[in-house]
């Protein structure tokens, strides 16, 4: 153990470090305040900055093999923070209307946040579990933040109970993967030349593995909780879970995945192959469909939250360097999208819990024109519209599909992805070419700049990525040819 | 001393009731009790595996599961709570104010 091992850890110890702060902070200061989401912030920028100065850096191991510091981590790092800091804007006003602890908010976004760089970052089965565990609990009690609404405890407990259940399966698998092959180390596992122990074995785990990670990113069959879970829970936590939560699940399993040695599961690598490729498809064109069919926003959201993880799952079933680099600028790209899109719920949101079907939406460009504008564009990416970032993301996503060999999926995926704009387009539809169909009813939320300046930094985000994909692109590390 | 496939069988058996305790049980404390077995049945896994492997990381996690599983009570229990005071039923067939 020495400096550098710290200093790959860095990140994640200023997350970890300013939440356990912030718990400390909150047990002195009675008086609710804004300075724990400033102090977030913080964190999670300092977060960000170490992070972009180690991947300009030569790629390690630290902590003797348990912790990977290399572009794939601290690119996933980075996207972590900004998600943090996000979410701590669109926070801000909802926290303080509602009336709940915001110290405690703000101290559990970054445990969540720690989580997830020790999912990116884990070098060691053992840490991603670990990882993974760190963030599902911070969840669980992020789901259940109003105490006193039962729409909350409810999906709180759904979460809670499904996510346990999948932990099971998730560690079932890892340790059948331990069993055949004998290390739970990516590092140790990826240089394992042959492989004497039984195949079968292997391939149970990495299906379990598969089973309880499909579960976490809500893909098809296994995403039952979530249209519940996300509709219950407080909207700016459902936008943090479903997207920086997802991106970190997609990153662990890429990392498990490409360390399995080569030839260890013979004959099995395409069996697995195709498993992945069967949720992708299922995930895009099942939560697309259902997704048509849904009156309240926040479940339409929640069901193309799983067609999005089929289309990150076609990054998996390809499990070559463009499918891990499309992973990464997708999961980048989801984030900012589907966490404005929740962002612009909550600020539309009212106290009563009403304003959430789309009906209300109707007409909305009259009455916020800031809002539907940024709405607009958000839907249009989300719906993968060239130019915005959307696009570049799911081309980069279905052209690493092909070049696996797998054209079929990619037609699945353009095909859903048709489908999908129809419900997008519906929503700027309603904004601009309806009238409203209730008056305002006067309580108004209040107008934040604190919010739309989130907002509108994600927008503009997706509107420079999508102008500039080589940003991204570049980021990566990856060249695309 | 018994083989590594009779730890292994036994540890799949556990888990399967586990899980379909998980599935077919409708009270939540119930149901959160077949997750414990689930996890202990996987501890049971890793502790075969480590012991006839002779390598010590399968048991260094089964501690880590042990301490996740705590927290994760700790969490469960506090959220069962909260349900309890809103709805005085833990019953999750009456669960059922989020639907499509």
């Amino acid at each position: 153990m020495n400096n550098t091992d710290f200093i790959a850890a860095l990140p994640l110890i200023i997350l970890a470090g300013t939440g356990l702060l912030i718990l400390l902070w909150d047990a002195f200061e009675k008086t609710p305040s804004r300075a724990p989401l400033i102090l977030t912030m913080a964190g999670a920028i300092a977060a960000a900055i170490v992070a972009g100065i180690n991947m300009t850096g030569p790629a390690s191991v630290a902590f003797g093999g348990l912790l990977y510091d290399n572009a794939f981590s601290n690119f996933f790092t980075i996207i972590f923070s900004a998600a943090t800091i996000l979410t701590a804007l669109l926070a801000e006003r909802y926290l303080l209307e509602e009336e709940v602890l915001v110290g405690e908010f703000c101290a559990l976004i970054l445990f969540a946040a720690s989580g997830m760089v020790m999912m990116a970052s884990g070098a060691d089965m053992l840490v991603i579990f670990l990882g993974l565990e760190t963030m599902s609990i911070a969840f669980y009690v992020l789901a259940g933040l109003f105490r006193t609404k039962t729409e909350s405890n409810e999906a709180a407990l759904k979460y809670f109970l499904l996510g346990a259940f999948a932990t099971g399966f998730f560690l079932y698998g890892i340790a059948l993967i331990y069993g055949s092959l004998g290390t739970m180390n990516l590092v140790a596992m990826s240089n394992i030349h042959s492989v004497t122990t039984s195949g079968p074995m292997l391939l149970l785990g990495l299906i379990l593995l598969i089973v309880g990670f499909a579960f976490k990113v809500a893909a098809f069959p296994f995403h039952q909780w979530a249209p519940d879970v996300y509709e219950g829970a407080p909207t700016v936590v459902s936008g943090y879970m479903s997207t920086a939560g997802k991106a970190a699940a997609f990153s662990a399993i890429v990392l498990v995945f490409s360390s399995m040695p080569a030839g260890a599961l013979a004959g099995g690598a395409a069996k697995i192959q195709i498993v992945i490729a069967a949720l992708a498809a299922c995930s895009m064109l099942y939560g697309n469909i259902v997704a048509l069919s849904q009156t309240k926003i926040k479940r339409m959201l929640a069901y193309s939250s799983t067609a999005h993880a089929g289309y990150l799952l076609l990054g998996v079933a390809a499990l070559n360097a463009t499918g891990v680099a499309a992973i990464e600028i997708y999961a980048a790209v989801y984030l900012l999208m589907q966490i404005a899109a929740f962002g612009i719920v909550a600020l539309l949101e009212k106290e009563t819990g009403t304003g959430l079907n789309l009906d209300d939406y109707a007409g909305l460009a009259k009455r916020r024109p800031w809002a539907a504008f940024l709405l607009a564009i958000i839907m249009l990416s989300l719906a993968g519209i060239p130019p915005f970032a959307g696009f570049f993301g799911k081309y980069y996503l279905f052209l690493a599909a092909i070049n696996a060999g797998l054209t079929w999926l990619a037609i699945v995926g353009v095909v859903s992805s048709i489908i999908a704009s129809y419900f997008y387009l519906r929503i700027i539809v309603l904004m601009y070419f309806r009238e409203p169909l209730h008056a305002d009813d006067g309580i108004a939320v209040k107008e934040n700049n604190i919010s739309y300046i989130a907002i509108g930094l994600a927008s503009a985000a997706l509107v420079v990525l999508g102008l500039m994909p080589g940003l991204l692109t570049d980021a990566t590390g990856y060249f695309f040819k | 001393m018994s083989s590594l496939s009779n730890y292994l069988i036994v540890s799949a058996i556990l888990f399967m009731i586990g899980a379909s305790g998980v599935m077919f049980r409708k009270n939540v404390i119930v149901i959160f009790m077949c997750v414990e077995l689930m996890l202990n049945a996987v501890n049971l896994t890793l502790i075969a595996f480590s012991q006839f492997m002779g390598d010590q990381s399968g048991q260094i996690l089964v501690f880590f599961v042990m301490t996740v599983a705590a927290a994760e009570a700790a969490v469960g229990l506090a959220i069962v709570i909260s349900v309890y005071r809103n709805k005085e039923t833990v019953e999750i067939d009456k669960l059922n104010l989020l639907k499509g």
